[in-house]
């Protein structure tokens, strides 16, 4: 297994490239890979092709993955270097991943591992929440009310704009105020009687120090948490998650999530099947250098490859033409779009991470609650069953609650979108955080989703 | 056929000399009617030998700008500086050339936005397009170069944010647009947004960041602006996921884009109209 601090030294020693240069070998590499593997990526809006279940390709784009790693590394942007790997250190650090990871300590521990795209009827790890910015005056109140949910496995972090009173801006604010998020975490764990329940801290900078400041076994990360450690669109890692990955490592620091472990979002990857090969081989590329055996990961193809080849634990779930999309939902659908996403993780064997999406105290404990509600309900389901569930609550969405806003059609780029925008109500104006209750007609709103879950054909107690 | 002779005339010849407008270029799409209906010259030989050399020089001149547009259309950059070239020898108007360019990189932009293409192609045609342009800037003075963009905007992502995929979209749309575009790249420094406009005589900044915790930077660009009394020389937006219109509003910017379409009609409103 590769160590991290080579990883380092060849972060800053490798060759030397431009960034622009580095973009275009990738994009020529790429389809290179495609050409020689012969890739074909599914078409997207194809039912029938959710789950491709074609090991030749499956394993074609796994292949085609790793030989990018080997032929063209990870390019490191602070010190403008390839980080190179042959295929042999790629397959022995590939063998390294964990099958369980102990998320957490005590009752609040919870084990996971891959559950793989069977039905498996184990409960499904979910993630409480957050991810999104918070204002002070709320963010030592929130996790608690997050965090008491039964079913909530573990809770990820929030950024500050602003800590005791001062604009969160530069390194040194950035420290203080990570320590202070995971502080309030701790504590929040604590007040819901779930003290020993892990944490993953959400990076408000990436410089090494304000992550680094996290580490404190009373008050901060524990070795039974976690953090977001994630790699850049186009196989592009930093200077300061590369340090932060050796000291979480050598701390003990129990996961590591990769939150980009998405083609799409690789500009340069410049084909369908080119998001595929740049999936593959960013998620493994999480795991070789910031160490994270937690990946959000697609296109499906790229999520079918892990399964057949690595223990590594998917977030997310897949992705169809039937799902909502949060960002465009109104009314009753956006807490739809919240028992789509436990239903889609429960029947693929993924872990939720209900990400706030950037939107401002973007996701209530509410949502929450709902999402772990279907997540039980789901689990043990078939994937086949799965996404006739989904279509049927899209269905009825779009004849119950018709939304003006129309859904972005199309699986290729994804264009840079404004969250932050108002256009969905803030925690605050729905949910009461010290009485832990939504407001009333936020409260009908859900009655009337839970009547649609019900109504689609989960069996929703 | 041999046109040295019909070149020599044509800029010696006071009676082909195309219209001033045109910058003492020929062929373009103005000055063909006008040239083709000359009638300053008597002598019949002279007049049927001008006509073919007009007819010859319209066809070299289409098959310049075609080749221009079609190296565009197809991301080569070699093809699109030898195009260039091909039009400063055959003195093809370099306004006319531009106007093709950009018209090609427009279509790469539709076909980029309807999702049949993707970023490196962008990518690539607008190197094309950029090693086209130099080449035919070099035959034009400074005034006419100016007055071939629509302005000239340097974009950068804010220090100690590494995101720029929101940004290389707004870039290539400007260009396509026919801005002059300077890519700061991403992790830009305040200060260095400032030296860069200053450097290339830029009208806009635009200054994009996805985190909350580096958008104070953006309103940092703004004040220092301000503080070396240069806020009025430049324009500036701003973008990415976190950032609003109340932000914009809040910082002093001059313009916020939702997306990469809408940072482009902000520019053209606060450069154009």
């Amino acid at each position: 297994m590769l160590d991290l601090l080579e990883v380092a030294r060849r972060a800053w020693s490798g060759p030397r490239l431009d960034e622009k240069a580095w973009n275009m070998a990738l994009f020529h590499k790429v389809q290179e890979l495609v050409t020689r593997h012969n890739l074909v990526a599914p078409d997207p809006a194809d039912r029938s092709k959710i789950v491709c279940r074609d090991t030749a390709l499956i394993d074609a784009a796994w292949q085609a993955g790793i030989d990018f790693l080997v032929e063209q590394g990870v390019y490191c942007y602070d010190t403008r270097r390839v980080i190179t790997f042959t295929e042999g250190e790629v397959t022995a650090t590939i063998r390294g991943i964990p099958e369980t990871v102990v998320m957490g300590t005590g009752k609040d521990a919870v084990t996971a591992r891959n559950k793989h795209m069977t039905g498996d009827p184990a409960p499904v790890l979910i993630c409480g929440g957050f991810h999104s910015p918070y204002r002070e005056d709320i963010a030592h109140l929130a996790p608690k009310a997050f965090m008491r949910i039964p079913g909530v496995s573990y809770m990820q972090g929030f950024t500050l704009k602003v800590i005791d009173g001062r604009e969160v801006h530069g390194e040194a604010m950035a420290a203080y105020a990570s320590r202070k998020i995971v502080r309030w975490m701790r504590e929040g764990a604590r007040m819901a009687g779930r003290p020993g329940m892990a944490l993953c801290h959400y990076p408000i900078s990436l410089e090494a120090a304000p992550m680094i400041a996290t580490l404190d076994p009373d008050h901060g990360l524990r070795p039974s948490d976690g953090a977001m450690m994630t790699p850049l669109p186009n196989l592009v890692v930093e200077a300061g998650l590369i340090t932060t990955a050796i000291v979480f490592n050598d701390y003990g620091l129990a996961f590591a999530q990769n939150g980009n472990g998405h083609g799409e979002q690789d500009s340069f990857a410049g084909s369908r099947e080119g998001y595929i090969v740049t999936g593959v081989a960013k998620s493994i590329a999480g795991w070789l250098i910031y160490r994270c055996n937690l990946t959000n990961m697609s296109p499906n193809l790229v999520q079918e490859a892990f399964d057949r080849h690595t223990h590594m634990i998917r977030v997310h779930g897949l992705r169809w033409p039937d799902l909502l999309e949060r960002e465009t939902q109104y009314n009753e659908r956006y807490l739809l779009y919240y028992a789509q996403m436990a239903i889609n993780c429960a029947c693929t064997g993924s872990a939720i991470e209900p990400s706030g999406g950037g939107r401002l105290e973007g996701t209530t404990p509410y949502e929450i609650e709902f999402m772990c509600d279907c997540a039980e309900a789901a689990r043990g389901l078939k994937i086949e069953d799965g996404i006739d569930l989904i279509g049927n609550i899209t269905r009825l969405a779009d004849a119950e609650c018709p939304t003006s806003h129309p859904r972005p059609r199309g699986i290729g780029h994804r264009v840079s979108r404004s969250g932050w925008d108002g256009s969905l109500p803030t925690l605050r104006d729905v949910y009461d955080l010290v009485k832990q209750a939504p407001s009333e007609a936020y409260r009908q709103e859900m009655v009337k989703a839970r009547r649609l879950v019900q109504a689609a054909g989960l069996d929703l107690h | 056929m041999d046109l040295s002779w019909h070149i020599h005339l044509a800029s010696t010849s006071k009676a082909l000399r195309c219209k001033p407008s045109s910058g003492g270029h020929i062929c373009t799409p103005e000055s063909i009617p006008w040239l083709q209906n000359v009638n300053r010259i008597s002598e019949p030989k002279l007049i049927k030998e001008t006509e073919n050399y007009m007819v010859t020089l319209i066809h070299m001149s289409q098959d310049v700008l075609a080749s221009l547009r079609n190296a565009i259309l197809t991301y080569d950059e070699d093809a699109a500086k030898a195009a260039a070239e091909q039009a400063v020898k055959t003195k093809v108007d370099p306004m006319t050339a531009i106007r093709s360019l950009s018209g090609a990189i427009s279509e790469v932009g539709e076909r980029f936005h309807r999702q049949e293409i993707f970023l490196p192609h962008v990518v690539m045609a607008a190197d094309a397009m950029q090693a086209a342009v130099d080449i035919i800037h070099q035959s034009m003075s400074s005034e006419e170069v100016s007055k071939s963009t629509l302005g000239t905007i340097v974009v950068g992502t804010v220090e100690g944010d590494l995101h720029d995929i929101g940004k290389n979209i707004v870039m290539m749309m400007l260009v396509s647009a026919g801005f002059e575009v300077v890519d700061l790249g991403r992790d830009v420094k305040v200060d260095d947004f400032i030296r860069r406009a200053n450097e290339v005589k830029a009208d806009m900044i635009a200054v994009s960041c996805l985190m909350t915790t580096t958008m104070p930077y953006q309103r940092e660009v703004v004040e220092e602006l301000k503080r070396l009394n240069l806020r009025d020389k430049f324009k500036v937006i701003i973008g990415g996921g976190p950032v609003t219109q109340g932000w914009a509003d809040a910082i002093g910017a001059d313009g916020y884009g939702e997306d990469a379409y809408a940072a482009v009609d902000v520019a053209k409103r606060l450069l154009v109209t």
